[in-house]
């Protein structure tokens, strides 16, 4: 596989692609049971879970730039629940004002990780017409 | 495909307020209904209850766990939105007013009104309203983020 078709750097917006596409779900799900007796919030963990998958890859002695790709490609974002958050008398845990400016921001990080992504396929475009 | 269950919760989220704003008219509608349809005393004052779904009744759920056997994928994160889980009744107590002339009245001349307060199912019906808002403000954005990413490669 030509290395530069499949970029780590394009693993690696994938990865945060898909890591902003759960955390818009989640934030969603959020909203809509803004209401709901009991319900408590959910956050998306990822950069934890990159940054181990990474620093486990580079202490392996190989160190090659396939470990690094599937440390890459296995790091998966986690759906945690905030237990014990809650100010209301029905106890529930959402604070919608909040929820609202996560997903404005995360559906600009979105639009900014997408853009990246099509640059970088325009990049490879570029280079297999070779004009 | 991911995005239309990710419209899925918030369309969830927009029939269980419409359903909230539908019972909160019908009780300000039935605030001075003294006969029921049953026959049971005045109109009792109804509360929509919401529960959060875990998605477990769908049908691609249904199949993933007849397939896989209980190792299938575990329900407790999965997202699916919101639900309505039953239209409640208020059980409180009815409000009395002395009114003898009234066909209602009872023996000792009180009219029983129905439990509903108008001030309460107003500001409820704000807060409906308010969700209804923050809903519709996660559609657009989510919306927009679908169209950004059906364009990645054009």
């Amino acid at each position: 596989m030509p290395g530069y078709l499949f970029t780590n750097s394009l693993l690696m917006l994938e990865r945060a692609l898909d890591f902003q596409w759960t955390k818009q779900s989640v934030i969603n799900d959020n909203i809509v049971n803004a209401e709901t007796p009991n319900y408590k919030a959910k956050y998306v963990t990822f950069e934890e879970a990159l940054d181990a998958s990474i620093r486990s890859a580079a202490l392996n002695p190989d160190r090659r730039m396939s470990s690094m790709r599937s440390a890459i490609g296995s790091a998966r974002p986690r759906v945690h629940v905030a237990e014990y958050e809650s100010m209301r008398m029905d106890d529930n845990g959402v604070n919608v004002a909040e929820q609202e400016t996560e997903a404005t921001r995360n559906a600009f990080q979105m639009e900014y990780t997408i853009d990246a992504i099509n640059s970088n396929l325009t990049l490879m475009r570029t280079l297999i017409r070779g004009q | 495909m991911a995005f239309i269950s990710s419209i899925d919760v918030i369309g969830s989220g927009f029939t269980a307020q419409q359903q909230r704003l539908d019972i909160i008219s019908e009780n300000i509608v039935n605030m001075n209904t003294t006969r029921t349809e049953n026959g049971e005393g005045p109109y009792r004052r109804k509360v929509v209850v919401f529960q959060a779904d875990n998605g477990t009744g769908r049908f691609r759920d249904v199949l993933a766990r007849t397939r896989h056997g209980r190792g299938g994928r575990l329900a407790t994160e999965r997202i699916a939105g919101v639900r309505v889980a039953e239209v409640a009744e208020d059980p409180s107590d009815f409000k009395l007013k002395y009114d003898p002339n009234d066909p209602d009245a009872n023996e000792e001349g009180y009219v029983e009104l129905p439990n509903v307060d108008l001030v309460k199912e107003i500001t409820d019906g704000m807060a409906a309203s308010q969700a209804y808002s923050a809903n519709i403000t996660a559609f657009n954005l989510l919306k927009s983020v679908i169209a950004k990413g059906l364009e990645i490669g054009k």
